[in-house]
């Protein structure tokens, strides 16, 4: 049946470019979609994913470590750094300013760190250095494009007076509208409004081998602060985001199944409406119902499959434009491939059905007729 | 021995006023190698025939046996299968699939029939060269002439080595010289091979050949 119906199909070139371009058209969308939505999540967590940490301290009570008073004590940061099994604590300080640029405000992230550590602050850069003073600020590269700034300017925050060298600048740390920057932990203390505290503390133990486990160890010794293991707080934010931005995407992501479904059908439906007198020959011949539909059903495969390649290749084109125009990560994996592929495959099964009650009811003793 | 039998066939159309007997208490037997020709006059019933015969139309009364099968106790899933053994069909319009090629459409009934792609290709081959139409067989039908494409059509129906061959009008749209080379055709299969050739046609010509020919008029049948 697959010569029969791979021929109808390439017989009609215009139908099937039609077909192809919608096909590709949902997976575009879908892809594109989805790995925006990959890359904005991959790169939210960024911060925590890359930090110098096994375990990160939070202040009791806190969901989102960059909001609120920082209310760590440095009293309790210095008794875990006694602790056996404890290499280092760092302890920083994060403040949540904003800039403007022609009455459009950007959200900052700013996360102190120790210069003279190499293994604090941002994962790299760009442009600049990492060894900044207490006057200098490390600032997304896509943040200083928007602003019009590169390397040796200087920002202002809002609402604010003092006025900040950018000495650096960070790749992939712009996400979801937020901006995370880097200044020094002495520059940002005289932010802090309690005395003696941080924001959070980011804790290497010497033998990371069960995080978990010493994470509770350390929470049952302290219960005044949230002690986290790194691994799962990074999931909890991926979680917390998709549930944010997980139902919006579901809407678009059905709109695009049922777009290339209606395209597919549509196709194979007015095929079999303008191939009607040959199905009526094939009827007469011989071929029984199931193998007409087995032959719509290839060529609703083969027309997926065409449109799944083209879509796949041009989400690649696509993914790169969004993030080099408009700044966004597009993160597409095999996964995102693999599954909208599989929802393709469903939806190529889906549209086949379509033409079936049409394919029953041709009449082949019709053939007989001039 | 006979291959196909129709006993006592009542076909009717319409009720009422625009009520048309089709056929009325038709029987016809045709042996293994023989050539029947059914004529009659436009709107006779010489096509209801035809399609009562090949399985496409069911009678409102009377039974057809094809091979001693009595194809009234078949369902409408088992006579597709029927019909792909035992029938071949000609058509006076060709009908060949505009997308496939002379050879691909004459190895469509052995690929519905599940053979391997290779053998279909071997036994399409074959038969047209017997045809004569060796030198067209990678060509679409829309560039082969009404001759060929009838050849083309001719081995589609004999490509499965069909009991019976159903022809409906199978030289009215050829030249005088293709409809001869048709008619030999359809006689030398009943002959050579043994098959039971069924013919509706107005074509004199096709007399000379057939064994036996009925006269249709107004649903009745009568051998002339």
């Amino acid at each position: 049946m697959f010569l029969i119906a791979s021929r109808n199909l390439f017989q009609e070139k215009s139908r099937l470019a039609v077909s192809v371009g919608g096909v590709a058209f949902a997976i575009i969308l879908m892809v594109v979609l989805f790995g925006i939505y990959n890359g904005s999540i991959d790169r939210d967590v960024k911060f925590i994913q890359e930090s110098p940490a096994d375990i990160v301290i939070l202040r009791q009570g806190m969901v989102d470590m960059y909001k609120g008073v920082p209310l760590v004590s440095l009293a309790d940061i210095e008794k875990i750094r006694q602790e056996p099994g404890v290499q280092s604590v760092t302890p920083v300080i994060s403040l949540r300013p904003a800039v403007e640029k022609d009455d459009k405000q950007y959200n900052l992230i700013i996360s102190s760190f120790d210069p003279s550590d190499l293994s604090q602050g941002p994962w790299a850069l760009s442009q600049g250095t990492k060894q900044i003073t207490d006057d200098e600020i490390l600032i997304p590269s896509a943040l200083a494009k928007k602003l019009g700034k590169s390397v040796g300017d200087t920002l202002i925050f809002s609402e604010s007076t003092k006025s900040w060298r950018i000495a650096g600048l960070v790749p992939d740390a712009s996400s979801f509208g937020n901006n995370y920057s880097w200044i020094t932990y002495s520059a940002a203390q005289s932010f802090i409004t309690v005395p003696n505290t941080v924001s959070f503390a980011f804790v290497k133990l010497t033998q990371p081998s069960d995080v978990a486990h010493e994470a509770k160890v350390l929470q049952a010794k302290y219960p005044q602060i949230n002690v986290r293991d790194k691994a799962a707080l990074v999931q909890e934010e991926k979680t917390s985001l998709g549930d944010s931005f997980l139902p919006i995407l579901q809407a678009i992501l059905a709109i695009a199944v049922l777009i290339g479904t209606a395209v597919i059908g549509i196709t194979i439906y007015t095929s079999v409406l303008d191939k009607s007198r040959e199905v009526g020959i094939l009827k007469a011949i011989g071929i029984s119902n199931k193998q007409l539909y087995l032959t719509s059903l290839t060529q609703a495969l083969l027309t997926t499959v065409l449109g799944l390649l083209v879509g796949i290749l041009l989400s690649f084109a696509v993914g790169w434009f969004i993030s080099t125009a408009l700044d966004l990560p597009v993160q597409i994996s095999q996964w995102t491939i693999a599954w909208v592929s599989g929802l393709a495959l469903v939806m190529g099964c889906i549209a086949s059905l379509i033409p079936v009650k049409r394919l029953a009811s041709i009449d082949p003793a019709e053939v007989f007729k001039s | 021995m006979n291959v196909i039998t129709a006993q006592n066939i009542t076909k009717i159309y319409g009720t009422g006023e625009s009520k048309v007997t089709a056929l009325d208490d038709v029987s016809l037997n045709v042996a293994a190698g023989e050539v029947v020709l059914i004529m009659g006059p436009s709107g006779s019933g010489k096509t209801t025939l035809l399609l009562v015969l090949g399985t496409l139309l069911h009678p409102d009364s009377g039974v057809v046996t094809i091979n001693e099968q009595n194809v009234h106790e078949l369902s409408n899933r088992d006579l597709p299968g029927l019909r792909l053994r035992k029938i071949g069909f000609i058509f006076q319009h060709f009908n060949l699939l505009s997308a496939l090629t002379a050879q691909e459409n004459v190895m469509v009934p052995l690929l519905i029939a599940g053979v391997k792609s290779s053998q279909t290709k071997k036994k399409a081959g074959e038969l047209l060269k017997r045809l004569g139409v060796a030198k067209r067989a990678g060509s679409l039908p829309q560039n082969l002439s009404g001759g060929e494409k009838q050849r083309v059509a001719i081995a589609r129906a004999m490509v499965g080595s069909p009991s019976i061959l159903l022809a409906d009008e199978p030289t009215a749209n050829l030249d005088s010289k293709t409809g001869h080379e048709v008619v030999e055709i359809l006689y030398k299969y009943a002959k050579e091979e043994g098959k039971a050739v069924v013919i509706v046609s107005h074509d004199q010509r096709i007399r000379d050949i057939a064994d036996r020919v009925v006269l249709i008029e107004d649903g009745k049948l009568k051998e002339v």
